[in-house]
């Protein structure tokens, strides 16, 4: 039974469609890329899930509960955890406090088995330590997307939605991220979905792929495959 | 008659009022005493109608009174005292039968900025067809909504001080135009009279007083009338608090700094009750002598542990306890039913449109009874000039440019256990007479501003 | 000018300042939490001063002792905080998401609701509750007479500014606030249920609003159109300080309620002008306000 089911979702935003027909699943301790060239729909499809955008229609499920009509803070404490592609790291508040956030959220809604969570995120995010006082204003472009990984995984997630998590790395901290980015499926056993632009970059990490093109899958399967589908891979690449 | 009128005219047709309504002690006093048929008077109206014109019956609907006013901000409470004056004129006329048989109703609009209150007049006029109109609108209005009056030819009955400004410029001769309250160049003389007659030797005076018009020219005028009448004295400091302020501290801090022997305040509303509030905790009044001009406009609103005893206020036109209940039984009535009506004392601007409205009912009757034919607006307000009439603060004669006018009394205030609120100790109680403030044509010349002759306010003090 | 009196001008001008700081800061939090500029802050101020003057007056007059009547000044704010209740869902809920022009305007619209319901209920006449202020009595400083309730407004104006201090930055609320500020769709992606946090927040503006109103109403009094003034000024202070700056209202306020007080001692002509006076310099100097942030969000 999949975790995580869109159903011929459709997505408009203002008149615009996005998604046409979106039907997607991730398996429980799955990690999944969509991948798409630069305004295909991947962060559109995110949002979707996450519930910033609600389609129009189709269905979306998570852990067999139908919550395409849920608000975003709902599906949160559902059990699914965003770093969108922006970061969205509250400048004002030092890493230590966006690490907390989503724990001072929840310990006010749901007592959840979290205690061990922190230490967990701390043995896959070492470098987290040193951050801790920092102000979320003077943070790298990595170093963001580690701390909003990290806050993410905070909320204690079934599903983590990671936009765009290796975009602007330089090579060996791109590597090195991939690789934490597979940790966190080893260390908690969660599933993953992400999205990314570059396709070599998703077969670092990636059990199977969605193609994502002009708001629609035009092809679901093993990263090999596309690899060896020249015309998959042209779409893919954008040239 | 015409509107102009030499001062003999006056005093005939004034003494001729005092016959005709100085009647009545012993009976049944309230409104019925304003209400004694008219006698005496009728002949010198009949002139106005032309002789062979068929006499106009008495029509069949309503007397309207239009009030405009203030009904919302921090004024409402002027509001509120000119529309529960005319609703209670109302009440009594009606009770006794109306006005010829007709009447009365109130209506009331919202004045503001000068097109605003324009407006609230015309409409009541050409939309509601009311016949006549009173109300404070604020001295800074009357001048733009004078000619519309004039133009309407409907009477309006003032109750706001005229700002000197104003004054000056005003039109010399209106017809429909009535003053029920006193103007502001009024005021600060009675304050520069109060003065020197209360504290002769006072040298250093200082001033609290609203920061715009009326505030301006009440410190501004009084000091000019102490430097003519008292040039000893002299203004050690003026202090400008906004309209609707609501900390004084500083105020009363710089001026006890200055050591002031008086300090004059125009502050009214709920400034003045702050004010006094806040001046009795940094002992303003324990150490120097406070003169209001105005604070008595939120009487109800001064209770005993705001306004201590001992401070001198002016009371306008008219203060409720003046003249007292026992000599005049037409008071008594009047505080009492207003009392039992609004749950208040009568504040100056009842009194105002109360008197207004017994004039122009008056003066209906008047014509009426002399030529048989109901008065048109003209004949009504050519009667209403140069009459008088009896009012809960004694008789009010009507000089030809249409000025109530009475004794302005004043006094210093005290704790009586009789009411809630401070009242003034009638031992402290005194009159200015009009003649010291007015300018009514009636008197000698050296006591009248020559309305009309674009004569300066100052340049006539000057003249004293 | 004696020190006696400097001392007590100092005082003075912090009675004014912090009567416009308690305006202020319901005003930021409301801006800077929700980016709505709320001119009715005016009606709920004096909302609190009205119906904490019905409290007192009725218990003073049923001759509750005096404690009963400190205890109207809270109880009068919470009145106003529950108003809030209402107000925030059936009226700013739609204005968080439209641009500040349209806040103006209904805001406005909701300041004259306030004012005429205030009046019809009130009536148009001035009122005092002077229970606590007479009973504090007169304190004697440096040989002057100085009302000794105004030390209580200090000493509660300086616990709202530290309880607000303590709330936004160490409190898990407060912080939660802060962020929700930024980015309100990463918060709710970190599980935060905005609406009802925006529905707590406002009532804790409209809370202080009207503590504001209750704490002032023994010093002065209550009357008709008494909204106005203070959210003209407050406005002032805001720009002064910088929009949403908790710390820029406090020196904003300070500064015009100093400025003003000894400007009134020695150049009584330019009391108003010098509030204005310093708004107009701030604007050309410094316009984003003494504390005022660019707002630094992340690329999005
Ligand atoms: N606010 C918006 N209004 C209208 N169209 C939008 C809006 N945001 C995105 N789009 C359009 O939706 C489509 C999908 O955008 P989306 O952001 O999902 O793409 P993406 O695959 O995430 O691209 P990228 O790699 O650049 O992040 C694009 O064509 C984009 O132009
Ligand atoms: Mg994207």
């Amino acid at each position: 039974m999949a975790l995580l089911e869109l159903e011929r979702v459709n997505t408009f935003i203002g008149s615009v469609q996005v998604l046409r027909d979106i039907s997607i699943n991730v398996d429980k301790g799955e990690i999944v890329c969509l991948v798409g060239r630069n305004g295909a729909g991947k962060t559109s499809t995110i949002k979707t899930i996450m519930g910033l955008l609600r389609p129009k229609s189709g269905t979306i499920r998570f852990k067999d509960e139908d919550i395409t009509d849920l608000p975003p803070y709902r599906r949160a404490r559902l059990g699914i955890g965003l770093a969108p592609d922006y970061r969205g790291i509250f400048t004002d508040l030092t890493v230590e406090e966006n690490l907390q956030f989503p724990k001072w959220v929840i310990k006010r809604n749901r007592n959840q088995s979290g205690s061990n969570i922190e230490k967990e995120v701390h043995a896959i995010f070492p470098e987290l330590d040193r951050l801790r006082k920092r102000e979320g204003l003077v943070l790298s472009g990595g170093e963001g997307k580690m701390v909003a990984t990290a806050r993410a995984l905070m909320l204690n997630p079934e599903l983590l939605l990671l936009d765009e998590p290796l975009e602007g790395l330089a090579p060996i901290v791109l590597v090195r991220f991939a690789e934490r980015i597979k940790k966190i499926r080893e260390a908690l056993g969660i599933a993953i979905l992400l999205a990314e632009s570059n396709i070599a970059h998703a077969s670092r990490v990636a059990d199977r792929i969605y193609v994502v093109e002009r708001g629609e899958i035009v092809y679901g399967g093993s990263v090999e495959d596309v690899s060896r589908d020249e015309q998959l891979n042209r779409l893919v690449r954008g040239f | 008659m015409s509107g102009k009128t030499s001062r003999r005219d006056f005093v005939k047709t004034a003494a001729a009022g005092i016959v005709g309504f100085g009647v009545g002690a012993g009976v049944g006093y309230g409104a019925s005493q304003m209400m004694a048929p008219p006698t005496g008077v009728a002949p010198t109206v009949t002139k106005t109608v032309e002789l062979g014109k068929t006499p106009r019956g008495v029509p069949k609907e309503p007397i309207k009174i239009g009030i405009v006013s203030w009904f919302t901000g921090p004024s409402t409470m002027v509001g509120e005292a000119c529309y529960g004056g005319a609703r209670f004129a109302a009440d009594e006329i009606n009770k006794a039968g109306g006005i010829l048989g007709r009447k009365i109703e109130v209506l009331k609009r919202d004045c503001g900025t000068p097109e605003v209150t324009v407006d609230a007049v015309r409409r009541f006029v050409l939309e509601d067809k009311v016949d006549l109109m009173g109300g404070d609108v604020g001295g800074s209005n009357c001048n733009a909504i004078v000619p519309h009056i004039e133009q309407l030819k409907v009477p309006f009955f003032f109750q706001c001080s005229t700002t000197v400004k104003e004054v000056e410029e005003l039109d010399p001769n209106p017809l429909y135009v009535f003053r029920t309250g006193e103007q502001n160049l009024a005021e600060p003389n009675v304050a520069a009279q109060l003065i020197v007659r209360e504290f002769p030797n006072a040298k250093r005076i200082a001033g609290i007083n609203p920061d715009y018009v009326y505030g301006r020219e009440a410190m501004m005028y009084t000091m000019k009338a102490l430097n003519k009448l008292a040039p000893h004295m002299e203004s050690v400091l003026e202090t400008w608090p906004p309209l609707g302020a609501t900390d004084f501290s500083s105020h009363i801090t710089a001026v006890l700094d200055a050591k002031p022997d008086v300090v004059i305040t125009a502050c009214w509303g709920g400034d003045f009750v702050t004010f006094a509030k806040q001046a009795t905790a940094y002992g303003l009044f324990q150490k120097t002598n406070v003169v209001s001009i105005l604070g008595s406009m939120a009487l109800n609103s001064l209770t005993k542990d705001i306004v201590p005893p001992g401070v001198w206020m002016l009371q306008r036109d008219y203060y409720f306890e003046a003249p007292p209940h026992n000599l005049y039984p037409l008071n008594k009535w009047f505080v009492e039913t207003y009392r039992k009506r609004e749950n208040k004392f009568p504040e100056f601007d009842v009194m105002q449109i109360f008197s207004g409205i017994f004039a122009y009912k008056q003066a209906v009757e008047r014509v009426y009874a002399a030529t048989g034919s109901y008065p048109e607006n003209e004949e009504i307000c050519r009667a209403i000039q140069n009459s008088q009439v009896v009012s809960p603060a004694g008789h009010r004669v009507i000089t030809s440019d249409g000025q109530f006018i009475n004794p302005l009394p004043y006094g210093k205030t005290w704790h009586d256990p009789k009411y809630p609120i401070a009242t003034i100790d009638p031992k402290t109680l005194g009159f200015i007479m009009p003649e010291y403030v007015y300018n009514p044509k009636s008197l000698p010349p050296v006591l009248q501003y020559p309305l009309g002759t674009g004569m300066k306010y100052s340049d006539w003090i000057a003249s004293w | 000018m004696d020190p006696e009196t400097v001392v007590i001008i100092i005082l003075n001008g912090m009675f004014y300042a912090l009567s416009l700081f308690l305006i202020t800061i319901g005003l930021n939090i409301l801006y800077g939490f929700m980016k709505v500029l709320n001119i009715a802050h005016g009606g709920l101020y004096a909302t609190g001063a009205f119906l904490t003057w019905a409290l007192m007056n009725t218990a003073a007059k049923a001759g509750y002792p005096i404690y009963i009547l400190w205890l109207c000044i809270p109880v009068g704010a919470f009145l106003v905080g529950l108003l809030a209740l209402v107000i925030e869902p059936l009226l700013f809920k739609r204005l968080y998401r439209l641009r500040e022009e349209y806040s103006l305007l209904a805001t406005f619209g909701l300041m004259l609701v306030f004012d005429d319901s205030l009046r019809m209920i009130f009536g148009g006449s001035p009122l005092s509750a002077n229970q606590l202020y007479n009973w504090m009595g007169t304190l004697t400083i440096l040989g002057k007479s100085y009302p000794t309730y105004n030390f209580v407004i200090y000493a509660f104006a300086i616990a709202v500014a530290l309880g607000l201090w303590i709330f936004f930055f160490k409190t898990k609320m407060g912080r939660i606030l802060r962020g929700t500020a930024q980015d309100r769709e990463m918060s709710a992606c970190l599980g935060v249920n905005v609406s009802i946090l925006y529905t707590e927040t406002f009532f804790l503006a409209v809370f202080i609003a009207g503590l504001g109103g209750a704490i002032y109403l023994p010093a002065t009094n209550a009357y008709s159109g008494m909204g106005f003034e203070p959210i003209v000024l407050s406005f002032a202070v805001m720009i002064i300080g910088g929009l949403g700056s908790l710390k820029g209202a406090l020196v904003a306020a300070s500064m015009i309620g100093l400025v003003r007080a000894f400007g009134i001692a020695l150049m009584p002509e330019l009391e108003l002008a010098v509030v204005f006076l310093i708004l107009i310099i701030t604007l050309i100097v410094r316009p984003r306000g003494l504390f005022g942030k660019k707002f630094t969000r992340e690329e999005k």
